[in-house]
């Protein structure tokens, strides 16, 4: 996966939570949901990402397996964004 | 000296339902330009509820009489959220005017609204040259990005909650099949889905006819990019618009924001020097 998109979702994920997060330590493989992520900051991230990317989430695409971690999210963006 | 004076009272509303008002009446300096105030939408109304009731008795202070009032299915009006539509709450704005008017014999009233309550002026008042100034606190610019975007916090719940995942049926596919989705409690109906959707961005149409201020509120040091992006599209071909950005936590987002002074104050002082 191309580390300048993981990086730009990781920093994306940092600002949605407003949490003090360090960047340095979001692994690829983290489990996002219920460690870092919440309901509102998942609502956030979700339009942060289409803000940035320029795109548009469908329903079909959020769900639970879409943001398991930064790579799932990587590949969905990936793909949306090659499409 | 007389002191301020506070009426609560029931009205007719669009389709005849019963709207519960407010009015805080000047005790002396009375003007004649009074405030009315319309609400932002679901659990935005509650939390910044007590910012508003104080901002309310400081114009009520400076002899503005103001007017709050619950619209249709909301608060403690009649009605349920879903069996309203946006064109319900546009028709109830202009009953709440009209039981104003006459209630507080104002001459003419300045309209204030904070989120979706700010965007229902916005249409309220389009093409129409009544009113002496508009506060239009956070609003609501693109109904229908901020109806998605509420009903997606309900897919936010479910994919924390887990019980969000391929095999589901999607929120749209249940709204579709239950004719309502459930989403923190309000139950958002097709219908009501479909007024906020239907429901026009004005965009460089909305030219206003008096003075009006959008003001941003957020803890970023700049106005997001939509609320920037509207006001140059509009201060090109108006001069009544102005824009000014407060650095605060959102009040109307946040159980803990009981005051907000530096909105009441900014309001305050607008408003006084727009009716110099």
């Amino acid at each position: 996966m191309d580390s300048d998109l993981l990086n730009a979702i990781k920093r994306i994920i940092v600002n949605s939570t407003g949490a003090e997060i360090d960047i340095q330590k979001l692994s690829d493989d983290l489990p996002l949901v219920g460690n870092i992520l919440d309901s509102m900051s998942i609502t956030n991230l979700i339009l942060n990402l289409e803000e940035y990317f320029g795109f548009t989430f469908v329903d079909e695409e959020l769900i639970a397996e879409s943001f398991e971690n930064i790579v799932t999210l990587a590949e969905l963006i990936n793909k949306k964004i090659t499409s | 000296m007389t002191l301020n004076y506070e009426e609560m009272f029931f009205f007719r509303g669009s389709k005849g339902r019963k709207l519960l008002g407010f009015i805080h009446y000047p005790g002396s300096s009375v003007r004649n330009t009074g405030v009315i105030y319309c609400h932002p939408f679901a659990e935005e109304k509650n939390m910044s509820h007590s910012v508003v009731v104080k901002t309310s008795r400081v114009f009520c202070n400076m002899g503005f009489p103001v007017f709050r009032f619950d619209l249709s299915g909301c608060g403690d009006s009649e009605g349920e959220l879903n069996e309203v539509t946006i064109n319900d709450w546009l028709e109830d704005i202009s009953c709440a005017l009209d039981v104003f008017y006459d209630k507080a014999t104002v001459k003419n009233v300045g309209l204030w609204g904070l989120g979706l309550g700010a965007g229902l002026l916005m249409h309220y008042s389009f093409n129409k040259n009544t009113t002496p100034f508009m506060l239009l606190l956070a609003p609501v610019l693109d109904f229908n990005t901020y109806i998605k975007q509420f009903i997606r916090r309900k897919i936010s719940t479910q994919i924390v909650g887990g019980t969000l995942s391929k095999s589901e049926p999607t929120i749209s596919e249940r709204m579709e099949k239950n004719g309502f989705v459930n989403v923190m409690g309000y139950p958002i109906s097709n219908v009501l889905y479909k007024s906020f959707i239907d429901t026009p961005h004005l965009g460089e149409k909305f030219s206003p006819l008096s003075p009006t201020l959008f003001l941003s509120i957020s803890q970023n040091e700049k106005p997001s990019f939509i609320i920037q992006q509207q006001f140059e599209l509009i201060s090109s071909k108006s001069n009544y618009l102005e824009l000014e950005h407060i650095m605060a936590e959102p009040f109307w987002d946040r159980y803990w924001r009981w005051e907000c002074p530096e909105v009441t104050d900014c309001c305050m002082n607008w408003i006084l020097n727009k009716l110099k």
